[in-house]
């Protein structure tokens, strides 16, 4: 039996901003809505809700709505829902909402992600950072949060300081791949930071966790950002045309550590997008748009060369080309990446997707997508997508 | 304040163990292979004899970063993080501080001893260069 390939067929975003002092409901609300207004769709299609990675409560604002809290608010009633926290990174719902309605378990699959980290840092509670409510660690993180190592940026922080190491490239590569993304970020109404970025703003920044400055950091916001999966042939009816999930990868290789990787000029990101391009015929040289995980600005000349778009070691070259800007050969995070449109953990990459294969974005629009790779996390958390509009 | 680990039985002799410059790292004695962060059952053969072996911390650093951010209100900054390849253990890393006087001359393949601190039932390993403290 040959499944047919599930579709995204709408996506919603709230406002988002910093400091709210709104409700992740109401964001989710806002963005669940629209998703399900953008597909054509009405509440009493949807059958089916996922989420990363549930509600938690450990990390201040980082996931405050879990899938039963939005099945309540919104009403919906459901024949297959999930919360994924341990999966392909932040697009493991996508995945898994996909092979729900390849299975026939639901039709229309509401994804969502909501996040209030700005709002709870301003309250004193600083975001991700995981501080919990025990006083003691356990888990992955007990082997870094009790030596100091307290933020993804020090873990990040040696990713970027091996990578510089070994290939060459210094701050300014990362200069360049912020600045251009901000650039992107203005030409992006639903984008937080408007204002243009110069290098020499870059370069005056503070550091963070060396070699990464402010710059290099995404922006902990406030809101929501859902999208629908459809089975393929209820995707048909709906109102955009179909992006087909054409293949996902998320392979992982070694352990769940950010450290103990044998070469951390790799992340979990090459595992998954070399899975993804085994499920294809799609090459990377198909793809029209990017959208990578930038959690960090280092991790996007990993996610490049992850999904083959270079070699290893050879994206500095890229940058100093300008292939990763928008008008280069190879557009990244057209929409600003969470660098500049702010954190919404891998869906407002994957929203950015979905808008430049419907032709949806102006100024920004890069001309006739029809092939996007979207790639989620960092260290070892990786899922890779690859959407084709049909 | 440091954020201590949960003690559990696979965990107990690396947080309390290591003493003179060595910490106790999990080996398997039917392949030899060396465990971090420590398992029950060897990854490699699935035995289940494996035990933790005090190892020398001597080691080289793999990656660092200067931490410039102070993510608790009383975290003093600067300071050194690195990630190093526990020199007796192949396999092995070891991200930990690194207590140096130069902190601007922090290097990939600088050699490293370890060193201890001790917070409530925890001996906290952490990095001192060895050239340092050969003079």
């Amino acid at each position: 039996m040959t499944l047919q390939k599930a579709c995204i067929t709408g996506t919603g975003m709230s406002t988002v901003g910093r400091n709210t002092m709104r409700l992740a409901i109401d964001h989710l609300a806002d963005a669940a809505l629209a998703a399900i207004a953008d597909a054509g769709l009405t509440r009493d299609d949807i059958d089916g809700i996922c989420t990363y990675p549930g509600r938690s409560d450990n990390a201040p604002g980082m996931s405050p709505l879990g899938v039963g809290e939005v099945r309540n608010a919104l009403g919906i009633n459901t024949r297959w829902h999930a919360a994924i926290p341990e999966g392909p990174a932040q697009f493991g719902p996508v995945m898994s909402a996909a092979m729900a309605v390849m299975t026939g378990q639901a039709r229309h699959v509401l994804c969502f992600r909501a996040l209030t980290e700005s709002s709870s840092q301003s309250a004193g509670r600083r975001a991700s950072v995981p501080t919990g409510k025990n006083a003691r660690v356990s888990g992955w993180l007990s082997w870094y949060l009790p030596m100091g190592a307290m933020s993804a940026s020090n873990w990040a922080g040696w990713i970027a300081t091996r990578y510089f190491h070994e290939f060459d490239m210094t701050r300014e590569h990362l200069g360049m791949l912020a600045t251009a993304q901000r650039e992107n970020a203005t030409k992006n109404p639903r984008a937080l930071m408007q204002k243009p970025l110069s290098m020499d703003d870059y370069r005056e920044a503070r550091m963070i966790s060396s070699p990464l400055c402010l710059f290099d950091c995404d922006i902990p916001i406030d809101g929501a950002c859902a999208v629908i999966v459809s089975a393929g042939d209820a995707a048909k009816d709906c109102r955009n045309a179909p992006l087909q999930i054409e293949a996902m990868g998320a392979a992982l290789t070694g352990k769940d550590t950010w450290d103990q990787r044998p070469d951390l000029t790799t992340m979990a990101s090459h595992d998954a997008a070399a899975d993804l391009w085994q499920r294809t015929d799609y090459k990377a040289g198909d793809v029209d748009v990017f959208a990578v995980y930038d959690g960090f600005s280092i991790f996007v000349p990993l996610w490049m060369e992850a999904f083959g778009v270079c070699g290893h070691g050879e994206s500095k070259a890229l940058i100093e080309e300008g292939a990763f800007r928008l008008d280069g050969r190879h557009p990244v995070n057209t929409g600003g990446g969470q660098l500049s449109a702010g954190r919404l953990h891998g869906f407002g990459h994957l929203h950015e997707a979905c808008e430049q294969l419907w032709h949806r974005g102006g100024e920004r629009q890069v001309s006739d997508a029809q092939v996007a790779a979207c790639g989620a996390g960092g260290g070892f958390l990786a899922g890779a997508l690859l959407l084709v509009r049909q | 304040m440091a954020v201590l680990p949960e003690i559990d039985m696979i965990n107990e002799a690396f947080w309390t163990k290591g003493r003179d410059g060595k910490i106790m790292i999990v080996q398997c004695p039917d392949c030899e292979r060396f465990i971090h962060p420590p398992e029950r059952i060897c990854p490699n053969c699935l035995g289940r004899n494996v035990a933790p072996r005090a190892v020398s911390g001597d080691a080289t650093i793999y990656s660092f970063t200067i931490n410039h951010q102070p993510w608790l209100p009383d975290m003093a900054v600067p300071f050194a993080l690195v990630v190093a390849d526990i020199d007796a253990a192949p396999g092995v890393r070891i991200a930990a501080r690194f207590e140096t006087d130069d902190i601007a001359e922090i290097a990939i393949g600088q050699k490293l001893i370890m060193d201890f601190e001790e917070v409530e039932d925890i001996r906290l390993p952490f990095f001192r260069s060895a050239q340092e403290a050969a003079q």
